[in-house]
């Protein structure tokens, strides 16, 4: 077969898509990016915030975003769907349908002012309903493009040729198209990734919720954006009847999942329990009043996550109310309030009245994505979900076209962005021989050198349609620029970002010889790449450039006061010029990278992770504490899906041992790590050096043994009281002791969610439900009986709890103040436990008594995260750089996790994350070099007295003394371009490129001048 | 058989080329286009009137349509202002207590102790007559008025549907 094409298909804006999109453009693939609606941003984007973390969702997701958007190498089909597929893997052709827009994306430039002219209203899908939008629409404020769209369905004009089209008269660039025509055309790509996502379930068949006839039973998305600043009522809570704050709020768990009669859900949605605790805990914080009484009506409460176990225990503490109890009816009270009747454990009805109840509803998938994969050939299961196999999560029944996201299963957040990285992953093991051989380069014409000239200012004032001109009068503060000294040019600007304006202002660089800019207009944060880039278009450095920022720090917080606003306009302006006098052109720093990665840890997150790099051409160097390959799947019988785990293994092993581009060193442990990303130097216990670009580290974790103390439980001294790993050891050997055996019991949570290790091991409870399903096909007669305290079985796993009940296996719940006793006499074993269901104690006599005990983190943890300099959780976990949407990647560039060590996960996820740390190592390793900061800190040895305090103060370790001098000096590689050392230094002696005293204080005296 | 078979199109998705409806739903058909006429005039005491909502028609059934569709039915055949609702209702509606197979298992002091609940709501509706559009639910009901002492009469639908019927000269 000839090359195979080096483009991919991407199916789905939300997270997980242009996560992969990222990964993939990132690391020398172009990337189609096909979305539905008009904007990329998916579910994420209508979020108000994040848990465990409470981060904004907009505001981390965002970037993300912006950076799709903006990227050379993803080609963003927005309004577009995939018809049919044909071909094979490497060389696919992909029909893809692009509706009409009606608005050109290169002229529109997003002022708004025909939204405003617009006279339809209709629903807006956004706010789910819950609020209005016009016929031409941004789909939300911080949407990628940042362009409007007609909705074809609503608009006058396009219903009735002829009448309306206000906004075509009032749009200012022209960009209103309405003869726009649908597109067909034809893709060609190697892969093919389906980010399809999910949809929330629609609670209106379950008429007992009352939703759609009670007003004030809403969704939990439907809350969500009750909650978010860009929702219908801005963020100040309120509820449909009367636009009054509800004090009381009552969330009722499991809609539209874990039913198998009414919603026809028999799976567990996952993310559920923790976004209602998270949307009671964050109504609490949004209440102007703060005396919000907040109830979560549930069944089993599923905190299994990373941060999830102390996130509850934090609301319990809170004082946000749990009941343990499936409401059966929501009533209508006074005042359009609510009366929710429900039974707890003592059997009692009773009844609450409540201002607004929440439905937390579970994920379903859209009608849309079924029928797409019933287009291309994709299995689902029953459940709907694309069907995947536990060794190869991300993979469909079709070669070469992988899956992420909620598209598979329910799943939060960080695990759809593994799974895109993953998938990424895997379409690279294919492709990599095509590596940038359909990506687009941009190339920049020379820089002028600026040195010797003195400065010639141009300021470009921005009216932004009217955000700022409405209230500031751009005319005066344009002809104010042009007295102050320096400035050459001065000229104002309808949209200084519209792409016409953005060329003039690069003939206007060239033509008027300018060597500083100055854009006073938005924030830099959106804005800054632009303008930079535009510099660099105009053959002068990127760095000679400045942004005053007139809109949202002027114009938008002083609408009342335009003269004041006009004053601090000039103002800001001023600081501006003052500071662009003074910077400098700065390098465009690199570090050439070495080709190679280092695995530390020879389990599954490792032994995947380098085998998906060395498919995709790197050569990795594999080390191994023990003397063999394996970790803890050795010791692991079966997937929940009855996957063998010994037959997997045994394959992985002979593949990466006989890999080439393996390097696999055993009994080695790594002793000292030196360099940064692109340049590590690592030395290993058998006192080689190993030179290598990346690390992945994937360390495992230990089984917690109960020796001694409360967890004790007869272990050590009765044989037939087993950790779960030890009982699969005697599955594995076929063990005919187990054989014939009466009883058996399982004690969940063994040392898991108490206070010495208070977090959820997320494992045990499918394992233990999955071995006591083992020992009934061993045993068909055997009396098993499990004691929980919530039953996590998430996701699709949720089907063998139910097989395990409909098998007559017995659940009895108990609490850490009701522990079970465990006693024996005569090798005769008693267990005592009280049901709460019948209020009694219940006398077991097991023989065999399982733990499902802990996974807990190794002791060594902290020598290692020392050596890579990454950060470690309360609990010894190894902390990411971001919970949410870097899961695999550690704060330090070029460092990576997958696996137990990062935290407790089935052997599906550690697949999964382990392809997920490939792909992000794949970034840094498919460039010959990778970027570094240019604005970086600067010592001058004369001043440095060497009293290395900016050593202990850099986070990123970039600064050392020179042992010859006994002076500091920077590592530009390593630096960040923080400051810390800046502060620190008590000579003065450091100071940061662009930002040192020189332009910081001519900004400040600009500021205090007259 | 009603709901067993509802439920087994519905849980299974098995395909079919017929609709499902309750027969109260075609008596609240024909009394819209007129094709069963009836005329409340006959009750001419005020004797009121309240409903059970049955669990396999209603709330696990076909849903609130239905029940409203009862009620219409109801109130064209015994006046609009005779009907009393008992609260809950529709599908939010206290079970009878008798389903279940609960009528026939035996346990009969259990039985009566869990249809107190639909006792004291219907009671509360001061109501001469309970329709039960069920037979399951007629007899629990027949069976605890009698032995809570209960002072309405428990019948079925079409009893009433009978005394209103206006017939073609």
């Amino acid at each position: 077969m000839s090359n195979p094409k080096g483009s991919v298909l991407v199916v789905g804006g939300g997270i997980s898509g242009v996560q992969a999109a990222l990964d993939l453009a990132d690391s020398g693939f172009y990337v189609h990016l096909v979305e539905k609606s008009p904007a990329i941003g998916g579910a994420m984007s209508q979020l108000d915030k994040t848990f465990p973390t409470n981060d904004c969702s907009a505001c981390i997701l965002s970037p993300k975003l912006v950076e799709a958007g903006r990227h050379l190498n993803i080609n963003l089909l927005t309004l577009s769907e995939v018809l049919d597929l044909e071909g094979e893997p490497g060389a696919f052709k992909v029909r893809v349908r692009q509706n009409p827009r009606y608005v050109d994306t290169e002229k529109c430039i997003a002022c708004g002012t025909c939204a405003q002219k617009c006279p339809k209203k209709v629903p807006n899908e956004f706010d789910l309903g819950l609020g209005t939008r016009k016929a031409i629409y941004l789909r939300y404020p911080q949407a990628v493009p940042l362009k409007y769209s007609i909705d074809e369905k609503a608009c006058i004009y396009l219903k009735k040729t002829g009448r309306c089209g206000f906004c075509e008269k009032v749009c200012p660039t022209g960009a209103i198209n309405f003869d726009d025509k649908p597109k067909e055309f034809t893709l060609e790509v190697g892969s093919v990734i389906l980010a399809l996502g999910f949809r929330p379930f629609d609670p209106s068949s379950l008429e007992f919720t009352g939703y759609g006839r009670l007003k004030n039973v809403v969704t939990s998305m439907e809350f969500e954006r009750l909650l978010s600043p860009s929702g219908p009522c801005m963020g100040h809570m309120e509820r449909p009847s009367d636009k009054k704050e509800p004090k009381r709020i009552a969330w009722l768990q499991c809609v539209g999942s874990r039913d198998i009669n009414r919603s026809c859900h028999g799976y567990c949605s996952s993310v559920c329990c923790m976004y209602a605790i998270k949307q009671a805990v964050i109504a609490r914080e949004h209440s102007k009043s703060g005396d919000i009484e907040a109830s979560i009506f549930f069944m089993d409460m599923r905190t299994h996550g990373k941060g999830f176990e102390a996130y509850y225990n934090r609301a319990q503490k809170e004082g946000i109310k749990f009941h343990r109890a499936r409401v059966h009816t929501v009533l209508k009270g006074k005042d359009d309030n609510l009366i929710v009747r429900y039974v707890e454990d003592d059997g009692i009805p009773r009844e609450e009245e409540f201002d607004l109840v929440v439905l937390s509803v579970g994920l379903e998938t859209d009608p849309s994505a079924i029928s797409l994969s019933k287009r291309l050939g994709i299995e689902l299961d029953a459940d709907k979900f694309l069907k995947t196999s536990l060794f190869s999560p991300v993979s469909t029944n079709r070669d070469g076209i992988f899956v992420c996201g909620a598209f598979s299963e329910p799943k939060d957040i960080p695990q759809s962005v593994m799974e895109a990285s993953a998938a990424a992953s895997c379409a690279q093991e294919r492709l990599w021989p095509s590596r940038w051989t359909e990506t687009k380069k941009k190339s920049f014409p020379p820089e002028r050198n600026v040195y010797a000239e003195p400065p010639r200012i141009g300021v470009f004032v921005c009216s932004c349609g009217i955000n700022i001109a409405g209230v500031i009068d751009v005319k005066e503060v344009t002809e104010y620029a042009k007295t102050l000294p320096g400035v050459v040019f001065a000229q104002n600007n309808l949209f200084t970002c519209s792409q016409d304006t953005i060329n003039q202002m690069a003939q206007t660089i060239k033509e008027k010889g300018l060597n500083r800019v100055v854009v006073a207009s938005c924030t830099p944060r959106t804005h800054e790449p632009l303008f930079q880039e535009t510099l660099r278009e105009a053959g002068i450095n990127k760095f000679l450039f400045e942004m005053a920022n007139i809109r949202d720090q002027d114009s938008w917080v002083h609408q009342d006061d335009p003269e004041a606003a006009t004053q601090k306009a000039k103002d800001l302006v001023r600081m501006a010029v003052s500071k662009v006098r003074g910077d400098e052109p700065l390098p465009y720093n690199f570090v050439p990278v070495k080709k190679r990665a280092l695995v530390i840890g020879g389990g599954v997150a490792g032994m995947v992770a380098s085998l998906s790099l060395a498919d995709q051409g790197f050569p990795v160097t594999l080390i191994e504490r023990k003397d063999r390959l394996g970790g803890h799947g050795r010791k692991f019988y079966r997937t929940w899906q009855g996957n063998l785990m010994q037959d997997y293994l045994k394959g992985l092993i002979e593949t990466v041992m006989s890999h080439e581009n393996i390097d696999v060193r055993l009994n080695t442990t790594l002793k000292a790590v030196s360099g940064s990303v692109g340049q590590f130097r690592s030395e290993l216990s058998d006192g080689s050096m190993v030179e290598h670009g990346v690390a992945i580290v994937a360390i495992g974790a230990e089984s917690f043994k109960p020796r001694k103390g409360k967890w004790n439980y007869l272990y050590g001294k009765n044989p037939n009281v087993h950790t779960l790993l030890e009982l699969d050891q005697r599955f594995i050997k076929n063990d005919p002791g187990l054989l014939g055996m009466n009883q058996a019991v399982f004690i969940h949570c063994v040392g898991s969610r108490v206070p010495e290790r208070p977090y959820c091991s997320r494992v045990c409870c499918t394992h233990a439900i999955d071995q006591a399903l083992k020992l009934k096909d061993l045993n068909p007669d055997m009396d098993i009986f499990m004691l929980y305290r919530d039953i996590r079985t998430y996701g699709k796993r949720e089907h063998i709890y139910e097989e395990a009940r409909a098998k007559g296996i017995v659940f009895i719940r108990y609490d850490l103040d009701n522990l079970p006793k465990v006693s024996e006499k005569d090798e005769r074993m008693t267990v005592k436990v009280r049901d709460p269901i019948i209020d009694e104690e219940v006398v077991l006599h097991p023989d065999l008594l399982i733990l499902a005990s802990a996974v807990r983190p190794r002791d060594d943890v902290g020598e290692l995260s020392k050596l890579f300099k990454c950060a470690m959780t309360e609990e010894g976990f190894l902390l990411e750089a971001h919970m949410k949407l870097r899961p695999v990647d550690f704060a330090t560039d070029g460092v990576f996790l997958a696996g137990l060590c990062h935290y407790p996960k089935p052997v599906e996820e550690t697949i999964a994350q382990a392809k997920a740390a490939a792909s992000r190592a794949a970034i840094v390793l498919s460039r010959e070099k990778v970027p570094a900061e240019s604005i970086t800190a600067i010592v001058n040895p004369m001043k440095c007295t060497g009293c290395a305090l900016c050593t202990l103060v850099c986070p990123y370790h970039a600064v050392g003394i020179d042992e010859n001098t006994g002076k500091a000096v920077v590592d530009t590689a390593l630096c960040k371009g923080c400051g810390a050392c800046v502060a620190g230094c008590r000579s003065d002696a450091i100071t940061l490129k662009n930002l040192g005293n020189e332009q910081i204080m001519a900004a400040v005296e600009a500021a205090l001048e007259e | 058989m009603f709901y067993a078979t509802l439920e087994g199109l519905r849980r299974f998705k098995i395909p079919h080329n017929f609709e499902f409806v309750s027969i109260i739903s075609l008596y609240a058909k024909w009394i819209r286009e007129g094709r069963l006429k009836v005329d409340p005039s006959w009750n001419k005491e005020g004797l009121k009137f309240t409903c059970q909502d049955p669990c396999k028609l209603v709330r696990q059934g076909i849903g609130d349509p239905v029940a409203d569709d009862l009620r219409f039915v109801i109130k064209r055949v015994v006046g609009e202002e005779n009907f009393i609702d008992c609260w809950p209702n529709r599908s939010n509606n206290f079970c009878c207590g008798g389903g279940g197979g609960a009528l026939q298992a035996g346990f009969v002091e259990n039985r009566r102790k869990y249809g107190k609940v639909k006792f004291d709501q219907l009671s509360k509706t001061g109501a001469d007559v309970v329709i039960t559009p069920c037979h399951n639910c007629h007899t629990q009901i027949l069976d605890i008025c009698d032995y809570y002492g209960g002072k309405w009469k428990t019948t079925h639908l079409w009893n009433w549907i009978e005394k209103a019927l206006v017939l073609e000269k």
